[in-house]
């Protein structure tokens, strides 16, 4: 079977939705398939990467520390945009793991040169 | 053109089942195929066989059966995100020690592998109703 590249696109804050933990599923999947993966988080979903989150006091799963086990999978880059950071103030060194942030037109170029494209 | 389709939302509330279901038809009339539909998150509750709408309104679990027997589809949905959700095969349901199944007919429940393989061997996969 031919290799297609995935690219997961999560665009939710980290416990506004199941896109967090949901996309992270998608992205282990793939990674067992021996897939390339890459995940880009946009708009509120940069807030994923916020250090310091614990979602106990709502009975939830704390799904950034999956964030930082990716590299163990083999998914090494997370990403995210410029406009994604400016939305929210942030710089990327505030994040963990840091992201690679990309401009508009990188942007572009991650989401055209991957052939399967999931967005959740 | 060989079509996957992934579904994240459930029927009724927002259009997206409904528009996958239309999107569907539209591909299969035009000559192309759909390797595989596959429901997950929400989206699960598109296979229930116990949804019951107004008879004056689409019913969306029984059209996917329909069109899915009509060129033999292939609806997978997502084990892990349907059990949480209560949506269960006779499998499922005697596992979980549950009373009842409520997997429509002509769905079956399998991992998210089944998605992953899909994108590989589709030309396009369409996602319906993610973002949220």
């Amino acid at each position: 079977m031919s290799q297609k590249p995935v690219l997961i696109i999560s665009r939710s804050a980290p416990f506004a939705s199941s896109s967090a933990r949901d996309a992270i599923d998608i992205a282990l999947s793939a990674a067992i398939f021996d897939l390339p993966v890459s995940l880009l988080l946009l708009d509120d979903a940069v807030l994923q990467l916020l250090p310091g989150q614990d979602g106990t006091p709502i009975s939830e799963k704390t799904s950034h520390a999956m964030l930082g086990a990716l590299p163990m999978y083999d998914i090494e880059t997370l990403y995210t945009s410029e406009d994604s950071l400016a939305l929210h103030g942030l710089s990327a060194a505030e994040l963990l793991p840091e992201p690679e942030v990309l401009n508009t037109q990188q942007l572009q170029q991650l989401i055209s040169h991957h052939p399967v494209v999931l967005t959740l | 053109m060989i079509f996957t389709l992934v579904i994240h939302t459930a029927p009724y509330q927002a259009p997206a089942a409904g528009t996958a279901l239309r999107f569907a038809r539209a591909a299969l009339d035009a000559g192309h195929s759909i390797y595989r539909v596959f429901f997950y998150r929400d989206g699960v509750h598109n296979a229930t066989s116990l949804a019951a709408p107004p008879r004056d309104e689409q019913h969306i679990p029984q059209q996917w059966q329909a069109l899915a027997e009509q060129h033999d589809l292939d609806l997978v949905v997502c084990i892990a995100a349907a059990v949480r959700r209560g949506i269960m095969d006779d499998n499922e349901a005697k596992r979980h020690e549950k009373n009842a199944a409520n997997l429509a007919t002509g769905f079956e429940l399998s991992g998210l592998g089944q998605l992953i393989e899909a994108t590989q061997a589709s030309d396009r996969v369409i996602t319906f109703g993610g973002m949220r």
